[in-house]
């Protein structure tokens, strides 16, 4: 059922190549665990694009009415402490996810 | 040898993307529910204060002027309501929209004729919002009620007119 979709897929858009691309590519000297904060940090940012949009929806940034839609994004909308607590953590985990991917490239000399 | 690395390969493959499509629902499905579900939910109006008890007479309708607080997501409005209050010999008392059902003018208590008597199109009710005459193809539109304290509560709504069925707008 699965093997379907892939193949369906990957009849239009090559998506196994493209898989490949991605997981299978040789690194010279070996791969490292270092080498996951790259990916990583593309991950945690398309959570704060996702996050923040769904969260644009409801936010008001007026002086008047910011803080009663951000009590209502917390208190009343369906999931919103967990969409806003997404955003928050994630922001804080993105900053030092760049500060590690930073150095590993710094000490790496890549 | 070869075969056994191979689908140990391939487990850490699927076991991955199991993974990540995990982690990916745990995501989505919260995010298209925050999106979603608060357009699909029906709202009930609260209950607002029509005012003290005592001053109703049985059977001798009385407009009452009162301010509903509507909640639109984050924002709320105080919006200016008025219902018909009739005392009924029992004790309960009834609450009237104050819009015809034929075409939502504000219709009258006569008290010399005992009628709601609507000044568009000549819509005439009795006491109980039965239709006596006129164009009105349904009796008057009753709101809950309920009495707390000596007050009077309402669960206001606005109903559609003209239509044979009482239906909420």
């Amino acid at each position: 059922m699965l093997k379907r979709l892939i193949d369906w897929l990957d009849e239009r858009i090559k998506v196994r190549d493209l898989g490949r691309t991605f997981a299978d590519r040789p690194i010279p000297g070996g791969s490292s665990w270092f080498y996951v904060l790259g990916a990583s940090l593309i991950f945690i940012f398309s959570l704060q694009m996702a996050t923040g949009i769904f969260l644009a929806m409801y936010y008001a940034p007026t002086p008047d009415h910011a803080y009663a839609s951000v009590k209502f994004i917390q208190e009343v909308a369906p999931f919103g402490s967990f969409v806003r607590g997404l955003h928050h953590w994630g922001a804080s985990f993105m900053m030092v996810l760049v500060a590690l991917h930073m150095i590993r490239v710094f000490t790496f000399g890549s | 040898m070869s075969d056994q690395t191979e689908s140990r390969r391939n487990f850490m493959v699927r076991a991955i993307i199991g993974i990540g499509a995990f982690i990916g629902a745990a995501i989505a499905v919260p995010l298209a529910g925050f999106g979603i579900l608060p357009v699909l939910r029906k709202k009930e109006p609260d209950w607002s204060d029509a005012g003290t008890l005592a001053d109703l007479a049985v059977n001798e309708p009385q407009e009452r002027r009162f301010f509903q607080t509507v909640k639109t997501g984050w924002q709320e409005e105080k919006v200016e309501r008025t219902v018909w209050l009739v005392k009924k010999p029992g004790g309960n008392v009834r609450a009237f929209s104050p819009n015809c059902p034929h075409l939502g003018c504000g219709y009258r208590w006569f008290s010399q004729d005992k009628q709601f008597k609507c000044p568009c199109h000549a819509s005439f009710f009795d006491i109980d919002g039965k239709v006596i005459a006129g164009p009105a193809p349904r009796s008057l539109d009753t709101i809950d009620t309920k009495v707390e304290d000596g007050k009077v509560l309402v669960k206001f709504e606005v109903f559609q007119v003209g239509t044979t069925k009482k239906a909420i707008a």
